[in-house]
């Protein structure tokens, strides 16, 4: 098999894996009691009841108006080609909620987030392949267990605690105010907004380079004994020289094993710092859309993440023709 | 060959009482069979019977016994595993399978009772067990299943204690862990009739002293430096009143619970799907490690608070979401173990001895996948207690369930600087940390012990 026949049968692969989601969450979408209907019956007979009308016929008619907005009314095969219609033309249709057209509002949180966790994975990632591969090559020196010991502490104790810890020492200890208050209306890109950013950008990055380096030095142990690693130090190679050897065979299962657990934890690491710190990106959406039960924005946020997944997963196979020759037996 | 099987018994050794009931109880079974056990002489044509494994091949050296292969191995244990001569004895569970399949009959009779009764009756004695704990006592069980060969078994035992004695952390992690497991399970019942104390809210622990103003009805005597802390609750006492002890004793309970169901859910699923696609390969292996991929790209949160929407917040649905979406890492691991397992020449005795599919699986590979489903699903368990208190710290669980995810949210959620009464959140964060390094040291030992596959 070729590289190309190989990589072509992977991206329709990941393809058939996007349609699977999308169709998830249209079942989920149809087959589960829409809970906003409760909120409807109850508000139209209240009315009802004050206009003194038929309660009942005045629920009927709220719940069938309710419906055929959304188009509930019709079947489900049409509903179910209108939907992945929808999503195709990347119609997510509008948020219960304001109102605001689903598509625009999530890219826009997504980008704040970005903003942010970009610059933090870049950090963990420098941060943890520094550490891991020095844990690693060098495990009796003692900075090594210096450093296993940290990245051992630091991976244990929640993310979500320190930097609430961290605001609100801020805040009642040294009267800084400023670490919050992220503004929609000054814009994206306004320096104010982007001040707002550096805080959950190191927390989330110094908090994953614990797990990172954990990956980087149980690969680094695995590869350092091999034969031609040993070759490398008798021709005695400088250290970052060796280390780039090992790396480089590492690389390929430590991107494979980051990628299929770096999503989980980065959703829940957003979430819990955009919660703290108030920041309205696409972990605070996701949140709160949860709360208010706005379901156009939940499944908006939903296939985001499963896009990105499997985007990342398909970028891992072009990655592996890449890095592993052996792909074209 | 023969040398081959006996490193693999030995790294493998808790593997078989970890894995299948089936595996660790056939152990007299085997005894009997070692007996009629196959020699290794005919494995060089291997290589062609290992490619065409069909269950109806000619069994080609089925009852010839050889003695020599029982008695260099030294062990008659060795035998109940890795040899199968006859191929034809039966694969039914041991004594201890059958006491295993005894509990959790009389669970699921307990169930039947508990649901056939009326919702305010309580039959059982009156304890009225949560949905949760419909999952988490067989859950129990199963783990029990996994523990008890371990600690009755003289050798096993010896060389647990061992390990510990040669690696101190090690040791204390175990403890830890046993006094967690310990507490979690009869702790909350001790401190049951613990209820709110308004009137002595935020004490401070044993050795510190807190600003007046954040205290309650202080119980040492108040100083000018504020209100000390007292032997009555060491630990101090969050803002209704109820002792920080008692919240880690109750926290313990659900952290345990998360991690007993959401592991015992894990393994058989993991163990199913990485067997079959390990062992069959092909299309069948393809399918399921694609299926896998997407799963991970869908996050066990996320598929948790969409479910919400519908189900409605709760302890249940957490446990049930996280068992039911993280055991594709696992599966993963499981089956690139098969694999491996497949090229072993152990195997190719059995298949040159004519062992069906069924039997070859259930006797050769899910008695040595123990030691790595084991290493593979501890490895996990830290994420998933981190996600249980992200979860509760987000007030997204139920917010009835007294989580040390909760406690650590009251801790800043109260209009007091975090300084003033830090050990509210503080005390549960030192709870998880410890929890997760326990959990994260034995898992390393573990791996280190078994020389599993080393992905985490």
């Amino acid at each position: 098999m070729t590289r190309r026949w190989w990589l072509l049968r992977r991206a329709l692969l990941s393809f058939v894996a996007l349609w699977a989601v999308v169709s998830v969450a249209f079942a989920f979408v149809a087959l589960t009691d829409d809970p906003n209907e409760g909120l409807i019956r109850f508000e139209a007979a209240q009315t009802a009841l004050a206009g003194g009308e038929n309660v009942s016929a005045a629920v009927e008619e709220a719940l069938r108006g309710y419906r055929e907005a959304r188009n509930l009314d019709e079947p489900v095969l049409d509903r179910y080609l209108a939907w992945m219609q929808s999503v195709a033309t990347l119609n997510l249709g509008v948020s219960y909620r304001t109102g605001q057209f689903v598509t625009p509002l999530v890219a826009r949180r997504l980008v704040i987030t970005l903003q942010y966790t970009l610059p933090g994975l870049a950090v963990a990632v420098l941060g943890g392949t520094v550490v891991g591969t020095y844990a690693g090559l060098e495990d009796d020196d003692s900075l090594s267990r210096v450093a296993t010991l940290v990245s051992y502490t630091t991976y244990a104790v929640p993310n979500f605690w320190i930097a609430s810890v961290v605001l609100s020492v801020a805040v009642w200890e040294f009267g800084i105010l400023t670490l919050t208050g992220y503004e929609l209306d000054r814009g994206l890109w306004a320096r104010k907004n982007l001040e707002k950013l550096v805080l959950p950008a190191l927390l989330l990055g110094t908090g994953l380079i614990a797990t990172l380096a954990r990956y980087v030095r149980t690969r680094v142990l695995d590869t350092r004994d091999e034969t031609f690693v040993k070759v490398v130090r008798a021709k005695g190679a400088s250290r970052p020289r060796v280390a780039r050897h090992v790396l480089r065979v590492a690389a390929l299962p430590l991107l494979s094993l980051v990628l299929s657990n770096l999503l989980g934890v980065l959703v829940l690491g957003v979430v819990v710092i955009e919660f703290v710190f108030d920041v309205p990106g696409f972990g605070l959406l996701t949140l709160r859309s949860v709360q208010n039960r706005d379901l156009p924005v939940i499944v908006g946020v939903t296939l985001v993440v499963a896009a990105t997944g499997v985007l990342g997963t398909f970028l891992k196979d072009v990655a592996t023709t890449r890095l592993d020759p052996r792909i074209d037996e | 060959m023969n040398r081959d099987e006996t490193e693999r018994r030995e790294r493998g050794a808790p593997a078989t009482h970890s894995d299948a009931p089936d595996a660790s109880g056939s152990d007299d079974q085997g005894e009997r069979e070692g007996g009629t056990a196959g020699s290794g002489g005919r494995t060089e044509g291997s290589d062609d019977e290992a490619t065409e494994r069909d269950g109806s091949a000619p069994r080609t050296d089925g009852g010839e016994p050889d003695a020599d292969t029982t008695t260099a191995s030294g062990s008659t244990s060795l035998d109940a595993v890795t040899f199968d001569g006859d191929g034809r004895a039966p694969i039914y569970p041991g004594r201890r399978g059958l006491a295993l399949f005894t509990c959790l009959a009389v669970v699921g009779a307990a169930f039947a009772v508990d649901y056939a009764a009326p919702p305010d009756a309580t039959p059982l004695f009156g304890a009225d067990p949560t949905q949760t704990d419909w999952l988490f006592v067989p859950a129990l069980v199963c783990l029990g299943a996994v523990v008890v060969p371990v600690v009755t078994d003289p050798d096993r035992r010896t060389r647990v204690l061992e390990t510990c004695r040669a690696r101190p952390a090690v040791g204390v992690a175990t403890a830890y862990l046993v006094a967690f497991v310990g507490l979690g399970l009869v702790g909350p019942s001790l401190v049951a009739d613990v209820t709110s104390d308004l009137a002595r809210s935020n004490q401070p622990p044993l050795g510190f002293t807190a600003p007046a103003s954040v205290v309650t009805g202080c119980v040492g005597t108040l100083t000018d430096a504020g209100c000390p802390g007292t032997l009555q609750s060491p630990l101090g006492t969050n803002r209704q009143g109820i002792p920080m002890s008692v919240v880690i004793v109750r926290g313990m309970r659900v952290s345990l619970q998360v991690a007993v169901v959401v592991g015992v859910l894990v393994v058989p699923v993991a163990a199913v799907v990485g067997t079959l696609a390990g062992y069959v390969g092909g299309w069948v292996d393809t399918l399921a490690m694609r299926y896998v991929d997407v799963q991970q790209t869908v996050p066990a949160f996320l598929v948790y608070i969409v479910l919400t929407y519908a189900l409605g917040q709760s302890l249940f649905l957490l446990v049930l979401v996280f068992g039911l979406t993280s055991w594709g890492g696992v599966a993963r691991v499981v089956r690139d173990e098969v694999v491996q397992l497949r090229e072993t020449s152990f195997v190719d005795a059995a298949v040159v001895h004519g062992v069906g599919h069924v039997r070859l699986v259930v006797r050769h590979v899910l008695p040595n996948l123990g030691g790595t489903v084991a290493t593979a699903v501890t490895q996990r368990i830290p994420a998933i207690l981190f996600a249980e208190a992200a979860i509760s710290f987000l007030l997204l669980n139920d917010t009835s369930v007294p989580s040390w995810g909760l406690s650590i949210s009251q801790g800043f959620r109260a209009q007091a600087p975090f300084l003033d009464i830090w050990w509210v959140s503080t005390v549960p964060v030192a709870f998880l940390a410890g929890t997760v390094v326990a959990v994260t040291v034995v898992g390393d030992a573990l791996r280190d012990a078994l020389d599993a596959q080393t992905t985490l």
